[in-house]
């Protein structure tokens, strides 16, 4: 009797190794977890759907955690420390240009605003080598895959490394044949909102960012000058109560 | 015999050849029905040329055969001598009048080039001054002939997967192996129960007395050695898998879109930070909105392992309508599955490790660039973040992050430390990530 217990434990024991060894981890599936209450966050996690949202208007549900920000929200290296020193009216409105065209098509509001752009918005930033270093670093992971490493309108997918033609048919023109026309405000505006093929680059780039690398385009093209800031210093105050005004 | 041959083989080529030129006719026939295609009477030094000054002047917002930023340029020729005479001047002339600057054709009121701007929203077309005849003449014959073929390109050979062929020939297989061993252990049992029965049956015939048959399965020696080596297993494996136990190494789950990092990431190398540009900004390396997949998919509409069908719904999530060129109003997020969770309890920054630290994104996430479909690399447990925190030596010099570190600095200088860890700077203490 005895030993047929025996016999019933050892059988249940290598039953369980078999199943251990047969069934194999199921990749589609994250797996269990000891304490999932500690593992899985109870405030809501940045790029997560939740409930708490809910909402349908207009046929939309709208469930994103990631909400805009609320009304009048600054957004970060908007008002430096000393802002007589390291900024000037152009800079801080380029915070605050919106792209008031319908939805994402180009039309003569766009063309308007882009043209508004090139009059009102300045580059903060002076060519140093520092600031084209870094304006270098942006231009290699946003601009390279399209413009090409030396501005030339050859990037990795629009022309392969064995000179075909690549996936992306629209070819952008050489720096050197349209930078020259074009004022800064004009490029922060393409920068930011796209023009023709090209899309927005705002949500990747902040506006310091995008000036930085417009400097160091400009400086790919052979273009040295037009980087005068505006001195105005009366105005900005102004611009600055106008925005953090909800 | 040879005549024989002859007689046999020559017939036959002939029709060989016949049957030859027949099919070329009807390739070259088929060529000329298609449009715009066609190979015949083609200036091939001029087709070149237009290409070339086609890609520097009109590709940015022209595709000869694709509506762009501006209408497709193929049969713009046609297009505009079908318009007929205008104010005495022929169509073709106000073309190249238009390519030239097309603000004067305005103002001059050609009702083509007013309905052309009217269609595309009033974006009026660059100026090209520069351009004389030839070259416009050039570019619309590049235009009008596009799909041709000119410089036969190598098809690169499979010599990838030759080398994975000779790989596993070369190896000897293991099942044979394994089948080997167990006749070998069954030779054995075999041989030891003979031998056991011929030495009892001796014995027997000898007269002397003998022990009982006891078979191997009720030998208590074996059993309590199998009992042993079962228990031992199975605590590996318990342990084992109790370790794994909250850790997702491996988990691959299924995206709402086939999305290739191999595609984009390694044949177009495109830099991980285009897509996710906060790793170097924020906690989070984001996951990329929908419109930075327009800023490509925009133009290119086809992939190379699914054509249009994954590429058509990014235009659905975009809301995008593909043939008018125009948003729709009601875009939604795509819902892509996060495969790298930390457990909450951890704090982790992307932009400690991207910009202070200058990790590289494949250290943690592994050969991104050439994973079709991504999956966990690393286990991301706290014994794997720790082991590299004490092996990984910090980037002391040239970084302003660290400069505060005076102490280190000093004993570096001065040849007491040869290089200083992330343990050094207090990357293994628990409130760094817990608290």
């Amino acid at each position: 009797m005895k030993e047929k217990y025996f016999y019933i434990v050892g059988a249940f024991t290598t039953i369980l190794l078999i199943i251990f060894l047969i069934i194999p981890r199921d990749k589609r599936s994250p797996g269990w977890d000891y304490m999932p209450d500690m593992r899985y966050s109870k405030a809501y996690e940045t790029f997560s759907s939740v409930d708490f949202f809910y909402q349908k208007e207009n046929g939309k549900y709208d469930t994103m955690s990631a909400r805009l920000p609320v009304l009048g929200t600054i957004p970060r290296g908007y008002i430096p420390e000393n802002i007589e020193d390291k900024t000037d009216e152009g800079f801080l409105r380029s915070f605050c240009f919106k792209n008031e065209h319908q939805g994402y098509n180009q039309d003569s509001a766009f063309q308007n605003k882009y043209m508004e752009a090139g009059e009102v918005l300045k580059n903060p930033f002076k060519p140093t080598d520092d600031i084209l270093a870094e304006g270098k670093e942006l231009y290699l992971i946003n601009c390279k895959v399209c413009h090409g490493i030396k501005g030339e309108g050859n990037g990795q997918i629009v022309e392969l490394p064995d000179g075909s033609d690549g996936p992306y048919t629209a070819r952008p023109p050489a720096y050197t044949s349209r930078l020259p026309t074009l004022k800064d405000g004009q490029m922060f505006f393409s920068v930011s909102f796209g023009k023709n093929t090209m899309g927005g680059y705002a949500p990747m780039l902040t506006p310091a960012e995008r000036w930085k690398v417009i400097l160091y385009i400009k400086d790919l093209a052979g273009l040295k000058e037009g980087v005068t800031p505006a001195t105005d210093t009366t105005a900005k105050k102004d611009i600055v109560a106008a925005v953090v005004k909800p | 015999m040879t005549n024989f041959l002859r007689s046999i083989t020559k017939p036959t080529f002939h029709v060989n050849r016949l049957l030859s030129l027949v099919s070329l006719t009807i390739l070259l026939n088929l060529f000329a029905f298609s449009a715009y295609s066609q190979a015949a009477n083609v200036d091939m030094v001029k087709w070149k040329a237009g290409k070339a000054a086609f890609k520097n002047n009109c590709a940015s917002c022209h595709n000869p055969l694709v509506k762009g930023t501006g209408p497709a340029l193929a049969g713009a020729l046609d297009r505009w001598t079908a318009e007929g005479k205008h104010q005495g001047i022929d169509g073709k002339t106000w073309l190249y009048r238009w390519i030239k600057n097309n603000n004067e054709v305005r103002a001059a009121g050609n009702p083509r080039g007013l309905k052309i701007f009217g269609e595309y929203a009033g974006v009026a077309m660059n100026v090209f001054p520069a351009l004389t005849d030839a070259d416009i003449e050039a570019i619309l014959l590049y235009s009008d002939n596009s799909a041709m073929n000119t410089e036969a390109k190598v098809e690169p050979t499979a010599g990838a997967s030759g080398t994975t062929g000779t790989e596993t020939d070369s190896a000897f297989p293991t099942w044979i192996l394994v089948v080997i061993l167990a006749l070998l252990i069954c030779m054995v049992f075999t041989l030891n129960r003979l031998s056991g029965s011929l030495y009892r049956l001796t014995k027997e015939s000898q007269g002397e007395s003998v022990h009982a048959f006891v078979p191997f399965y009720k030998n208590k020696r074996i059993i309590i050695l199998f009992g042993i080596l079962v228990t031992v297993f199975f605590f590996y494996l318990l342990i084992q898998n109790a370790t794994a136990l909250g850790r997702q190494q491996g988990y691959q789950p299924v995206q709402p879109i086939k999305f290739s990092h191999a595609l984009h990431a390694g044949k177009h190398q495109m830099d991980c930070q285009y897509c996710h540009s906060s790793a170097s900004k924020s906690k989070h390396a984001n996951i990329p909105s929908v419109s930075t997949c327009m800023n490509c998919h925009k133009v290119v509409q086809k992939g190379p392992v699914y054509g249009t069908e994954e590429i058509a719904k990014i235009y659905k999530y975009a809301d995008y309508n593909i043939d008018t060129k125009t948003y729709g109003s009601n875009p939604k997020a795509i819902e892509w599955t996060r495969i790298h969770n930390l457990p909450d309890h951890v704090f982790f920054s992307h932009a400690q490790h991207v910009k202070a630290g200058g990790v590289k994104c494949q250290t943690c996430h592994g050969p991104v660039q050439e994973m079709e479909e991504v999956y966990q690399y690393a286990p991301l447990s706290m014994g794997w973040c720790i082991n590299c925190h004490r092996q990984t030596e910090v980037n002391f010099d040239g970084n302003k992050y660290y400069s505060i570190y005076e102490k280190y600095h000093k004993a570096k200088a001065e040849g007491k430390m040869k290089g200083v860890t992330v343990e050094d700077i207090g990357g293994t203490e628990c409130q760094k990530c817990h608290y």
